[in-house]
């Protein structure tokens, strides 16, 4: 069976009326007037709705995030500057944090010593240390000079 | 275009370009992926837009490319690893599967559908390229005129006279398909 075919030239007019295309003024006259073209506009009609028909529409997990995700990689993205000030801040967190870390870990001040108190020491004690050192022969040369005395 | 406008392109057009790329893909997944890949690709370029232009105009030509980058990728894979060609479910990479919405709960009508849109792909391949294209771009994705002129870098008229031609061959092609459904 032959289609019918519009005339020659009103085929584009056809064409653009059937997808939804701004239509030739001269077209919905002709229509009117032509049979073969009004059968040939019927026939491509129902063909296009049936294509029409056959979309799909966009599934949500196509587009759920899609555009969040452009504007991260584009628009809100990190500049690589600052992206690169911030890993340098990190890295000098990160020491500042072991520093403590090892400084808790290392005595800080070393023990009192409790032996010697040089507060109240004269000087001229000081100056003699070699003395003080022969502290033992001091005391008994003490000891002697107290019984001769007593002698 | 500045960070503003460009957002605002991306929420006019992500719906479109979905379809765009799921036309020549034929996944959702692969169509997300070359969406989000092509509209970065148009952010470094964005000052290659003028600013008369609708950006979706500017925007098309760039997925479009883009998808045919990634369709020559994946055959250029499928010849070399030809065990990777098809999916799990035997499914071909190259022909665009569209499916029905399914407003109508009757199954016979829905398997119609189904049947009529296996044979609309089927006599779709049969085309010339660029009569396939912008049939996928104008009829099935729902591009304007001047959109899929512009996707292709072809002109308006050209578009009309490859639609045009493209229709007519399909509607003879599935010419039983119109007894049938009257």
């Amino acid at each position: 069976m032959s289609r019918p075919q519009p005339c020659p030239e009103y085929a584009d007019a056809l064409s653009e009326a059937v997808w939804g295309d701004r239509v030739n003024p001269g077209w919905e006259t002709h229509l009117r007037e032509c049979p073969r073209c009004r059968e040939a506009w019927e026939e491509a009609q129902a063909f296009c709705q049936r294509v029409t028909a056959t979309a799909e529409p966009v599934p949500d997990r196509a587009r759920r995030g899609l555009a969040e995700e452009v504007f991260a990689r584009t628009t809100r993205r990190v500049p690589a500057r600052r992206a690169g000030w911030a890993w340098v801040g990190g890295a000098v967190a990160a020491a500042g944090a072991a520093f403590l870390v090892l400084r808790r870990q290392t005595p800080t001040a070393l023990p009192e010593d409790p032996g010697i108190d040089f507060a109240g020491v004269d000087l001229e004690v000081l100056e003699n240390l070699d003395l003080a050192e022969n502290l033992d022969l001091l005391e008994v040369l003490d000891a002697l000079e107290a019984l001769d005395d007593a002698g | 275009m500045d960070d503003a406008r460009f957002e605002r392109m991306v929420l006019e057009v992500q719906d479109k370009a979905l379809r765009l790329a799921h036309g020549f893909l034929g996944d959702w997944d692969d169509a997300r992926d070359a969406v989000q890949e092509a509209l970065v690709k148009a952010y470094r370029r964005r000052h290659t837009f003028r600013g008369e232009a609708d950006p979706a105009t500017w925007f098309y030509p760039i997925l479009t490319n883009h998808c045919r980058d990634r369709l020559r990728r994946r055959r250029v894979r499928s010849f070399l690893l030809p065990w990777r060609g098809r999916g799990d479910d035997g499914s071909s990479d190259a022909p665009p599967e569209l499916q029905a919405p399914s407003p109508d709960p009757s199954p016979e009508r829905e398997a119609q559908r189904g049947a009529f849109r296996r044979a609309l792909l089927r006599a779709l391949k049969t085309l010339p390229a660029r009569q396939q294209e912008v049939f996928r771009l104008r009829a099935l994705t729902g591009l304007s005129v001047a959109e899929t002129a512009s996707a292709l870098g072809i002109s308006a008229g050209a578009v009309k006279a490859h639609l045009f031609r493209a229709t007519q061959a399909l509607q003879k092609q599935l010419a039983e398909w119109n007894e049938g459904f009257r």
